[in-house]
């Protein structure tokens, strides 16, 4: 039988050490306790590892901060299978590599989920810390909501 | 001439956060800096004062890449302060973990950083669309890799398993021969690897070095041996602060290591290779000839060769230490804390990591001295850019910058070790 709750990924990403860069995680922490079979996965360090974390998945909810001088806040919805990232996703990381590599890279190689969507909220303040700014914190919330009710619809459909 | 400086925001494919500058004069390089400006972490601080028994779970988290590296010394050195020795399936054990992690680290490396290189390509990215099937070989050989740190260490980044005198939880010999079926696969996928990276073109670069490895009487090192050198050391890890320094350069947190009254020396896949080579696994040791690598090979572009053959080792290691694994008494040996200075070196995937730890009658750390393969790399990169540059100043900038970060990425530096990223700055005038 097929499992639907594991069809289903959800991915945060993140630093939690640093402030609003882990909004996106915060959030997958949240969705878990609301999805206590479901596939939540929030320790992804590298492309591969994303890659990974997505495998046999036919849908992936990725969550992420980003810096992209919308009003801090800011959800951000892509759909990646036919897009790359916008470029802006880029660079936060102090490995330089993170999501849009993995996206690249898993779409070079045929190993994109049939559906990935990618959430992601702009931060305000990235410096050392685990605070989220007012506005991240209120974002946080309403992402939570907004990928709970999307996830409701995939299910059902 | 006019003078030019060339920026660079960026030099990916390197773990951690620095820059490079050059500065050259006609066609004499003036000056070369690997900057380091990731800001110092403070591990060695942070751990005095815990217990001994917490070091392995802290030290793990100084790299993603490479864990099992830190916990091995660790361990290591806390086990000869404390007058243990672990040996039989509990030393296997560690010697198999290790090798997973020479398995991920090496593959990540060959296929994910370097390899663009030699091909022409700005990432693996750009690799994967013409080279599908070699990048997706990578991708399995690095799972293969990582299911062995997951099976010993409870998950593959920041293991935690890993305790002073053994394991929390030892695998069944089930558990164990559940990993051959993609082990098999690895080795044959390994051996490719080192065909495919040994028809690469390299630079024609041969520099005299001084390569410091452990050695050990039968095996290929991992865990344990004497600290040697093309030069002539030989020595145990405890005399390490006689022989080595570190010194503090001004443009980069982490420290420079040097041999005493030598200067600047050069660890990692091909020094453990040239101190080594008959160590190697026989298939290994096989296709390393079948491939020419030189017997004592003084070019550092053919580093990712040694890499691919290292893996090879690696798997080969691994599924002997598996068919032999009986499972141990006990998942640890009894301790008692007592005070004392406890000494260590390992091989890190990228050379060797020594650690030195003083604990008092209870246990608790008062001081902690850990010195990352990258560090002691660290001159040793300056040096080869020094002459590299010096040899090919009139190829253009591009061409020039893009030699640069190959040349770095011989060594997979590890800055995020070393304390972290790298922009490149050339400067000619």
């Amino acid at each position: 039988m097929r499992n639907e709750e594991q069809d289903i990924v959800v991915i945060g990403l993140g630093n939690q050490l640093r402030n609003d860069d882990g909004a996106g995680l915060e959030v997958a922490r949240r969705l878990k306790l609301t999805l206590p079979h479901g596939r939540v996965i929030t320790e992804c360090d590298d492309p591969l590892a994303i890659i990974a974390a997505w495998e046999n998945a036919h849908t992936a909810v990725v969550l992420d901060a980003l810096r992209s001088n919308s009003p801090p806040g800011s959800i951000h919805r892509f759909e990646a299978n036919e897009h790359p990232l916008p470029r802006h996703f880029a660079r936060c990381s102090s490995h330089g590599q993170g999501l849009p590599d993995a996206v690249e890279l898993a779409r070079a190689l045929g190993l994109l989920p049939r559906r990935l969507i990618v959430y992601a909220i702009e931060g305000q303040d990235f410096g050392k810390g685990s605070d989220l700014s007012p506005a991240v914190a209120v974002a946080t919330n309403e992402t939570v909501a907004r990928v709970a009710n999307e996830l409701a619809e995939l299910r059902g459909a | 001439m006019g003078r030019r400086t060339i920026r660079v925001d960026s030099l990916a494919r390197v773990e951690g956060e620095g820059s490079l500058h050059l500065r050259i004069k006609d066609t004499q390089v003036d000056e070369v800096r690997l900057e380091i400006f990731e800001p110092p972490r403070f591990f060695e601080a942070l751990l005095r004062g815990r217990d001994f028994n917490e070091v392995p779970d802290i030290v793990a988290r100084i790299c993603g890449i490479c864990p099992v590296a830190y916990q091995m010394s660790a361990v290591h050195a806390l086990e000869k302060l404390l007058g243990v020795r672990v040996t039989g399936s509990l030393r296997d054990l560690r010697r198999l973990m290790y090798c997973g992690e020479w398995i991920e680290s090496r593959v990540l490396h060959i296929y994910m950083l370097h390899a663009p290189d030699f091909l022409g390509y700005e990432s693996a990215i750009e690799m994967a669309k013409d080279h599908f099937g070699i990048v997706e070989r990578g991708l399995q050989l690095k799972k293969a890799g990582n299911a062995v740190i997951r099976s010993l260490g409870g998950r593959e980044i920041h293991p935690i398993n890993v305790r002073v005198a053994g394991f929390y939880k030892v695998p069944s010999r089930c558990d164990l021969h559940s990993l051959r079926d993609s082990l098999d696969w690895a080795r044959d996928a390994a051996a490719e690897t080192v065909r495919w990276t040994a028809g690469f073109e390299c630079p024609d670069f041969q520099q005299d070095y001084e390569f410091v490895a452990l050695h050990h009487g039968d095996e290929y090192p991992m865990n344990e041996g004497r600290i040697c050198s093309s030069a002539g050391m030989d020595v145990e890890a405890r005399s390490y602060d006689a022989h080595f320094e570190e010194s503090q350069v001004p443009h980069s947190t982490a420290l420079h290591s040097v041999i005493k009254q030598r200067g600047a020396y050069f660890v990692g896949p091909l020094a453990r290779f040239n101190l080594n080579r008959d160590r190697l696994a026989p298939a290994a040791l096989e296709l390393a000839n079948e491939v020419r690598l030189e017997t004592s090979c003084r070019n550092p572009f053919r580093s990712i060769v040694v890499r691919a053959v290292e893996v090879l080792h690696a798997c080969d290691e691994a599924l002997r230490l598996i068919d032999r694994y009986e499972l141990p008494e006990r998942a640890a040996l009894e301790l008692n804390p007592c005070a004392g200075i406890g000494f260590a070196c390992t091989e890190a995937p990228r050379g060797i990591l020594f650690h030195r730890y003083e604990l008092d009658e209870k246990g608790i750390v008062l001081n902690a001295k850990i010195v990352p393969p990258t560090s002691q790399n660290q001159a040793t990169i300056e040096n080869d850019l020094r002459s590299f540059v010096g040899s090919h100043v009139n190829l253009p900038d591009d061409e020039l910058r893009w030699k640069c970060e190959q040349s770095i990425r011989n060594y997979d530096p590890c800055i995020s070790c070393a304390t972290h990223f790298l922009s490149l700055d050339i400067e000619r005038s």
